[in-house]
């Protein structure tokens, strides 16, 4: 695998230079290239599959604009992370923003708690995520479901996490650590739970 | 002999302590049953978080860019096109202007310039830098005292210098105006 990333690395490197020369046809292959991995990091933290597909442009037109910046020294595959890395934890920011907005307005007119009622945004976005596990991860910090993600999916060491995320070495394994643990403990409850619904019928 | 804990056995799982932690947390799991059974433990839960929530079963997803975001694209590149151009025209009219000083140099100005420069850079290195300011305020007179037929020579550096700012900020090209720049007019 590693071997695999060194050499589309290289290509990417080529693919980069020609489309600062202004052959923009090199782009579309540079998307190719990278699109699964780059893919795979946003399906695993954005679970709305229309919002996954406008990160996903996102990230590619912020890579074009910023490209003139990235040092063909260092390893391609690092700078295209940070930056869909970036973007991702940014839109995850802005949507928790946006749901705690809604949450306030809603305990604002109602004067209770909205559990009771689910708001059409909440009911849509839940209805929109593709998986109950997916749904799970949403208990942890967003640079926490980040460095999971590079973890088991990229299969990233803790330095190249750390890099990418801004973080020592030892900060990615204590988080790495805390995540897992939260993770695992929410997949009991789970289970529990569907246990419990599974015997109630 | 103390118990390794949970975090070092994580890092230890996941390859990342160096050769010798690595070394001393293999001896001690092998010799100590309650680590061993902790790190088995650590080892399945890590598979198990892996396989349930990192497996490959995503739904698949367009690859496809949005056809506003390849105009944007597209037109980034070029604009790249563009500034490359740009920046060898420059170089071009550059080197090109350079090359015609030379030749005015040689063909036209080089007597005049041995004639009055060259005496001027001999009485400036006869005097201490440090003193040259001093000097000048005495000698300024004397120093510009050059015949007469030669005071064009005078404004001449002033006009090369202006002549490269004007070459270095040219905004003439023969290259034809990007999309973007029509798009804008339209």
């Amino acid at each position: 695998m590693e071997q695999e990333l060194a050499r589309a690395n290289q290509e990417a490197v080529r693919l980069a230079q020609q489309f600062l020369k202004g052959q923009s046809r090199a782009f579309p292959a540079l998307v190719n290239l990278f699109t699964p991995r780059v893919m795979s990091i946003i399906r695993r933290l954005v679970s709305g599959y229309h919002d996954a597909e406008d990160l996903h442009n996102e990230i590619w037109l912020k890579v074009a604009q910023n490209l003139h910046k990235y040092d063909p020294a260092l390893p391609f595959h690092s700078w295209l992370y940070r930056i869909a890395s970036n973007a991702c934890i940014d839109f995850l920011r802005k949507k928790r923003e946006i749901a705690l907005e809604d949450e306030q307005l809603h305990q604002h007119v109602h004067k209770r708690p909205s559990e009771l009622v689910k708001s059409p945004e909440l009911f849509l976005l839940e209805k929109e995520s593709y998986s109950e596990l997916t749904a799970l991860m949403d208990c942890l910090h967003e640079t926490d479901r980040l460095i999971l993600t590079l973890r088991f999916v990229q299969e990233m060491s803790y330095d190249e996490i750390g890099s990418i995320v801004g973080m020592s070495k030892n900060t990615v394994g204590t988080r790495l650590f805390r995540a897992r643990k939260l993770l695992k403990e929410q997949l009991d409850k789970h289970r529990e739970e569907r246990r419990m619904s599974d015997a109630a019928y | 002999m103390p118990h390794i804990d949970e975090f070092t056995l994580m890092m230890y799982s996941d390859g990342e302590l160096s050769e010798e932690e690595a070394d001393s947390v293999q001896k001690h799991v092998s010799g100590c049953h309650h680590c061993g059974s902790s790190l088995e433990r650590m080892m399945a839960e890590k598979r198990l978080v892996a396989d349930r929530f990192f497996s490959d079963d995503l739904p698949p997803l367009s690859f496809e860019l949005y056809e506003m975001t390849s105009a944007q694209i597209h037109g980034i590149a070029m604009l790249h096109k563009r500034n490359r151009r740009r920046f060898l025209w420059r170089m071009i009219l550059l080197c090109g202007s350079i090359l015609a000083v030379a030749a005015c140099y040689m063909m036209f100005w080089q007597r005049i310039w041995l004639e009055w420069v060259s005496p001027a850079w001999t009485s400036w290195k006869s005097h201490l830098f440090w003193s040259s300011a001093l000097w000048l305020n005495g000698s300024a007179r004397e120093f510009f005292h050059v015949p007469g037929s030669y005071v064009m020579a005078l404004p001449l550096p002033f006009f090369l210098l202006i002549g490269l700012l004007f070459i270095l900020n040219i905004r003439f090209s023969p290259l034809p105006p990007s999309r973007l720049s029509k798009r804008e007019v339209d």
